[in-house]
Order: structure tokens, then C-alpha cells, then sequence
């Protein structure tokens, strides 16, 4: 609607401005007579061109017709995602944090569907697929995929000076061959944390760790631990504050080679703030996408619909994070 | 006053060309919406014609959407933007025709329920791509046997950093005895215990831990028993359950249920009568079969009185240990050491192999083992625990340091165990252990 409003403003001025301009260029032409004669000269040819690009034009719109939109695919203006520059994770069942620089901006929803897409279509030890672990904080996602915070909470009060492998037991495997891991509000600390990083990498391929904010402990473990801690942000002026502080302490500390941005949610009418980009070398952008919460609610992966505009997105830097789950014969054999 | 009307057509037309000729729009990320745009990741140059996506524009709105797009950006990038676009739907059309054999089209079906797990990979594997990974399973980390508790001792006088002169001079124990304990070996016949004279001749001792021992007026039938793995199988799971629950009573149903699952209730019953006919007529030795007990209300058990069994007298010892809180009798210390370094092993090591044997390792005899062997090694560390404790309350800190660090080993969430240890590291000023074991640990300093 904006969008209209905007294009008939702009035809209005630029039709005002022509009528203007035309009849300033005629009255002035009826004082210079070399003028009136360049005009007189001039018009056939221009009168031609016109003819000319506008038979093409006419003739480029008859031919290609509007594509049929695709059922369920979103018809609005498709914002501008710009390639993302993240930094390539090399170890061996490495570690990706993901932190939310304010809520609801989809850090669950993206931390879920990274690791059903490292399952569906990467690759492991050359001819398997990979099996990676998420571990989600409980919320509407978490409920929508039936997953509960109470056996790990329990399993950390009955262990609470060690973690062994009966850990990977608690896990629920989805369907797409990624095990998830529900977290409650105080399930984790960085004692915990520490603890529980190694026995998964023992176990996973991957892990994908939705890192609760507001723990300073916690967070600073989870930053130590990781190989790569993903920022994710909304186009807002509240994530770019929150981005500020954390590429400050990033720079201070050296850490930020490992830092990276993802905007997500991005749409075509709310530009990305300047100020939420400035501060850190790697980013993302995830354009906003009505697939996503529709598949969120179900609970379903929406990296595996076909119509989803964020998939693509996801797909991109999943492949430039983890180069070696993320393999080009994976992606052609997906 | 009036410019003339031919003059204004004609600059009007030259107007016009330069309109149709320069784009209206910030062309800076341009190379990007392009790049875009042929690779199938856009639809669209800028956005999408007004009415796209909205029902069925007739040709009069296409025509009027179209003419706006030509004004906004100059024929010259609209022809090259509606060819990109072209491309762009080509690219996804072919993508969009070759997803329902993607995989993840495939999953997507799989995670909504529309085909199975062997549909799945009949699929997958049809076309040459792995399957999903399987659910992770826990590394299992056996338990090691317990070693002697002498060896223990040995290597914890050994090691104590702050009072050597315990190693030099301690002749009570050499070095040689102390390494060949571990290395006794289980399948050696079991010794017979003799048997006090004042026992009475009904007298049978239970050994379950580390090997199976049935000790009946000096001799040991559980060799015997064992060559029957199904008469075996009865008796010692009889045996489970009055250990593990002394009050309930096991159902013929049940026991039938256990030996043969998944048969029909008939045929266990005829088989289950047959094997007692068995045990009872001879192929059970006969202090065994006297105490199967088969009551008139279809219930199976055995009779324990007249019994001693090793993981209730490691229970017990441990009880009482526990209970003194600190300093232990002579005699109480002697009897808990020797209890423990006797009780060193697993309960019934061999039951996996006989379960597998007889039932196929489908019934839920196996939860009760390990019920059973849980409890012997939370006694056992009990009694290490206690045994320490006595040790560090007569000042002798050095000694129980190989006793807790045996016990944290291998139950390591036990806090108080590991408070007890770090103290005994602080008294015996090896002050880094302490640091380390507080940290591993997150005890309060």
C-alpha cells in the first residue's frame, strides 16, 4: 500500500515537473530562433525514438508474461539480500551460538532450521549424512515440535558435578535426522555449559546452541566455547543498540572474527539500519518471509518448503559457514 | 503569454524520448538485483508489477502496470530487467520441477507423516543419497571391575606426596601381593567358603557379586544350575525379584511372560509348568529346588531363610558404617575392608549372556540387574566413603585419599564425597588438587 502510495506521488511529480519543464523550454525556444530551428530539426528523429523504444517496450511486455505465482509463495516486494559474509567453520564437529539481540527476532526458528538443513542435504566423513544437535529454548517452537525443558533440567539437578553421555539420550531426534534438545529458562549456566559442550561434540556432527540471553556467565561461556557466535538481529534501531554493545566487547576481546550478524526478517519497506550493520565484519541477511511463522505454528521445518523465500537465505550461508558439512556435491545431490 | 503550440509539441516529444531513455530509479546496487535475478534468487528487478498476485488482472491493468514500469525505469533497463526476470522464472521453474524429487521434498514428506521410514529410504537409496542419520546413542562406558581394596590402599600409600615414610615402612602389605590382586582371574573355579559348624544343614550362601556362587554344605552348585540356562534362568530371576522386591509375590503369569514373551498366554503357561515339573523333579539341585516355594495361589517364589547373601551383608555392612558418621571399630574396619575386597566384582556378571540365551534378552528381567547392580555400587561407595571418613577422623588423610578418589571415580556427582576428598587434599597440602577438584566440582570454597 505504501508502496502505491509512494509510485503515484513520484508519477504526479515527475508528469508536474514535465509539464513545466516543456512549457519553460517552449518559451524560451520562441526567444532563440537557433533554438526553435535545432527543435524544429530535431523532433522527427525524436518523435522515431520514441516510436521505436516504445514498439520494444510494448514488444518485451508482450512476450514474457507475468509468471504464474506459486501457491502458497509470497507475492509482496522482495527485499534486496545482499550476499552473506561469514566466517567458514573448519573444525570437527564444531560449535554455532546463536544469540538474540532482542525477542522474538527468530533465533529459535533459524538455529531449528540450520540444523534440519545440515541433516537433509550435508554430508559427513565423505558418504553420510551428518547428525547434528540443536538445542532450542523452550517457547512456541519447542511446544509446536512437542519438546520438553524438564529432562534436561532434571538430568542437571541428578548431575550436578558432571555430565556424562547418557545426555544424547534425553535428545528427540526429528524426523529430518537433526536431534533436538529443549532448555528452560534455568537450565543452563556456564558451569553447565562447559560441560555439556563436550560430550556433545563427542556424540554430533554439529552443535547448534540457542544460547538464553540475559546470564552474563552463561553468555561469556557460550562466546568461549563456540567456534562461531551468530547475532541475530531484526531491522530495529533495538537491535542495532544491542549490536553496538556486543561488537564493542567483541573488539576489545579480539573475538571479532567469530562474531557475525544476521538480520533477519528483513523486509523491502523497512531499510536495515545503518548503525545495526556498522559494527561487525560478518553478516547475513534473512528477508522477512509469512512462510515462516505459518510452518513455525506447525512446526515444521521451513528450510523444506520449496516456496519459502528465508530457505534460499538460510541455504547460503549455511553452505559459506560450515564448508565442510555443507559440501557442493550435498547441494547438488539436495 | 503563450509559447506557440508547435514549439511545445515539440520540446513535449523530446521530453518524452529522454523519459523513456533514463531510468527513474537508484541504480547503485543494480549489478546485485541482476545478479540476483538470473541466478533464480528474485522474481523481480525492483518490485512486482501493481496487481501481481491478486487474482487475474485483465489485460487493460497488465497493459497500465506495465506502461508504469516502463516510466520508472527507461525502456532500455526495462527490456534488460523483463529478460533477467524471464530467466529468473525459468531457472525457477525447472527448480520448482525438479523439488518433489529433492530431498529435501522427500523429508518434508517424511516429517508431515506422508510416507514411512522404509518409504524413506526406499526412496533415498533409489537414488544413490545416505539416509538421514539415525538417533545418537550414549557411549555405554563399561564399568571397570572393581579392584581389590587392598590394591587401592597400596597405591594410595604409593602416591601420598606428604608422608612417605608409610610406604617404607609398611611390611603389612607388600608390593607383589598388591599387583597380582586385580589379577585374579574370574573364571577360576570358586573357592568354597567353609562352612561354620554351627551352621544348620539348610544353610545356603548366595554369591552374586562378581560371580555366581551357591554354597550348600560345602559345595558350590552353581555350577551345576548353570549347565540349565533355562532352570537357571527361572530360579535366578526368582531370586531378583525376592531381592528386589521381598514382599511381592511373582505371578505364574508373570514368570511365564518372562521366560517366553511373546508367546501366546497358553504355551507359556505349558512351557513354565513343564520347567517346574523340571526343577522340582531333579534337575535343579536339590538345596535349590527346596527353596522353590509354589503357593496354591499361582504363585512362584523362593524361600530366603537360611540364607546369606553377599549384596544384602554389603548392604548391611555399609548401613552400619555409614551410620557411625566418623571413627570405626578395629573389628568394624577389618570386616568392611575384607566385605568390600570380596564384593569387588559385578552383581551377576554372566546374566546378559544367560538373558540373551533364554529369552532373547526381551523381558524386563534385565531392568532388575541392573536395579540390583546399582544398588551394590552405591554400597560399596557408601562404605568407601565411610571407610575414609574413619580414616581421615584418625588423621590419617594420606589413606583415604586412594579410597575417595576410587569412589568419585566412579560415581562422580557424589558432592559429599568429593568435599570429603578435597579435604583430605587440603590436610595433606597437595593444595592444587584441591583447587582443581573444587573447580571440577563447583563446591563452595
Amino acid at each position: 500500500m505504501a508502496s502505491n502510495i509512494a509510485r503515484g506521488v513520484r508519477v504526479l511529480v515527475w508528469a508536474g515537473l514535465s509539464v513545466l519543464l516543456v512549457i519553460a523550454v517552449a518559451m524560451a525556444a520562441s526567444h532563440a530562433p537557433q533554438v526553435a530551428r535545432g527543435l524544429a530539426l530535431a523532433w522527427l528523429p525524436a518523435t522515431l525514438a520514441v516510436v521505436v523504444l516504445a514498439l520494444a517496450a510494448a514488444g518485451v511486455a508482450a512476450a514474457f508474461l507475468w509468471p504464474t505465482p506459486v501457491p502458497g509463495e509470497p507475492t509482496d516486494t522482495e527485499p534486496l539480500i545482499p550476499p552473506p559474509s561469514l566466517p567458514a567453520c573448519r573444525r570437527v564437529s564444531p560449535v554455532i551460538a546463536f544469540h538474540a539481540l532482542e525477542p522474538r527476532c527468530g533465533s529459535t526458528t533459524l538455529a531449528f532450521n540450520l540444523a534440519v538443513q545440515v541433516a537433509a542435504v550435508g554430508t559427513a566423513a565423505g558418504d553420510r549424512r551428518p547428525r547434528p544437535i540443536c538445542l532450542l529454548i523452550a517457547g512456541q517452537l519447542t511446544t509446536s515440535l512437542g519438546l520438553d525443558p524438564a529432562p534436561l533440567n532434571n538430568y542437571f539437578l541428578s548431575h550436578r558435578a558432571s555430565v556424562d553421555e547418557s545426555v544424547v539420550d534425553l535428545a528427540v531426534r526429528h524426523p529430518s535426522g537433526c536431534e533436538l534438545l529443549c532448555v528452560g529458562p534455568d537450565t543452563l549456566n556456564g558451569q553447565r555449559l562447559r560441560l555439556l559442550i563436550p560430550v556433545l561434540r563427542h556424540a554430533y556432527d554439529l552443535v547448534v546452541l540457542e544460547v538464553p540471553s540475559g546470564d552474563r556467565w552463561l553468555t561469556d561461556v557460550a562466546v568461549e566455547t563456540s567456534d562461531v557466535t551468530l547475532l541475530i538481529a531484526k531491522p530495529t534501531l533495538k537491535s542495532a543498540s544491542a549490536a553496538a554493545a556486543w561488537a564493542d566487547r567483541a573488539w576489545e576481546r579480539g573475538l571479532e572474527g567469530k562474531l557475525a550478524l544476521i538480520v533477519d526478517q528483513a523486509a523491502a519497506t523497512q531499510p536495515v539500519p545503518t548503525s545495526l550493520t556498522s559494527g561487525l565484519l560478518h553478516l547475513a541477511v534473512v528477508p522477512d518471509d509469512p512462510v515462516v511463522a505459518a510452518n513455525d505454528l506447525k512446526g515444521f521445518p521451513w528450510v523444506l518448503r520449496f516456496e519459502s523465500r528465508a530457505r534460499d537465505a538460510l541455504a547460503r550461508f549455511a553452505h559459506q559457514l560450515l564448508p565442510d558439512l555443507m559440501t557442493q556435491e550435498a547441494d547438488r545431490a539436495a | 503569454m503563450l509559447p506557440d503550440f508547435p514549439l511545445v509539441l515539440e520540446v513535449a516529444d523530446l521530453w518524452l524520448l529522454v523519459l523513456l531513455l533514463v531510468p527513474k530509479r537508484h541504480l547503485g546496487d543494480l549489478r546485485l538485483r541482476l545478479h540476483e535475478l538470473s541466478a533464480g534468487r528474485r522474481r523481480w528487478l525492483f518490485e512486482p508489477p501493481r496487481g501481481f498476485g491478486s487474482g487475474r488482472p485483465s489485460g487493460a491493468q497488465r497493459a497500465f502496470a506495465e506502461a508504469a514500469r516502463v516510466f520508472e525505469l527507461g525502456v532500455p533497463l526495462y527490456v534488460a530487467g523483463r529478460l533477467a526476470e524471464e530467466r529468473s522464472a525459468h531457472v525457477r521453474l525447472e527448480a520448482r520441477s525438479q523439488w518433489p524429487e529433492s530431498v529435501p521434498a522427500l523429508l518434508a514428506a517424511h516429517v508431515l507423516g506422508s510416507n514411512g521410514d522404509s518409504e524413506l529410504a526406499v526412496q533415498l537409496r533409489a537414488r544413490g543419497l545416505p539416509l538421514p542419520a539415525e538417533k545418537a546413542v550414549g557411549r555405554r562406558v563399561e564399568q571397570r571391575p572393581a579392584l581389590g581394596i587392598k590394591w587401592w590402599l597400596e597405591r594410595g600409600v604409593d602416591q601420598a606426596p606428604s608422608n612417605p615414610s608409610l610406604h617404607e615402612g609398611d611390611g603389612v602389605h607388600p608390593q607383589e601381593d598388591a599387583i597380582e590382586e586385580p589379577s585374579e582371574e574370574p573364571e577360576a573355579p570358586l573357592p568354597v567358603k567353609p562352612q561354620s559348624p554351627a551352621m544348620p544343614p539348610t544353610y545356603l550362601g548366595i554369591d552374586t557379586l562378581g560371580r555366581l556362587g551357591l554354597r550348600h554344605d560345602g559345595q558350590d552348585v552353581g555350577p551345576e544350575l548353570m549347565k540349565r540356562p533355562v532352570i537357571a534362568f527361572i530360579w535366578l530371576y526368582l531370586l531378583l525379584r525376592a531381592l528386589t522386591s521381598p514382599k511381592d509375590r511373582v505371578m505364574r503369569a508373570d514368570l511365564a511372560d518372562e521366560l517366553t514373551p511373546g508367546m501366546s498366554p497358553e504355551k507359556q503357561r505349558t512351557r513354565l509348568r513343564n520347567r517346574l515339573s523340571n526343577m522340582l523333579n531333579g534337575w535343579l539341585p536339590a538345596p535349590l529346588a527346596a527353596r522353590v516355594v509354589v503357593d496354591h495361589d499361582e504363585s512362584v517364589r523362593l524361600d530366603l531363610t537360611q540364607c546369606s547373601i553377599d549384596l544384602l551383608r554389603l548392604e548391611e555392612m555399609a548401613a552400619e558404617c555409614v551410620a557411625k558418621e566418623g571413627m570405626l571399630s578395629r573389628d568394624l574396619v577389618d570386616d568392611a575392608t575384607a566385605l568390600l575386597d570380596e564384593s569387588a566384582g559385578e552383581f551377576l556378571p554372566g546374566w546378559e549372556q544367560l538373558e540373551k540365551e533364554v529369552n532373547g534378552a526381551r523381558g524386563a528381567a534385565g531392568d532388575l540387574v541392573r536395579q540390583l547392580r546399582q544398588r551394590a555400587e552405591i554400597a560399596r561407595i557408601d562404605l568407601m566413603g565411610a571407610l575414609a571418613a574413619n580414616l581421615i577422623a584418625r588423621q590419617e588423610p594420606s589413606r583415604a585419599i586412594p579410597l575417595l578418589e576410587q569412589a568419585l571415580e566412579r560415581q562422580p556427582d557424589r558432592e559429599d564425597l568429593a568435599r570429603k576428598l578435597r579435604a583430605a587434599y587440603l590436610e595433606t597440602g597437595q593444595l592444587a588438587r584441591a583447587a582443581e577438584l573444587q573447580r571440577d566440582h563447583a563446591l563452595d570454597a
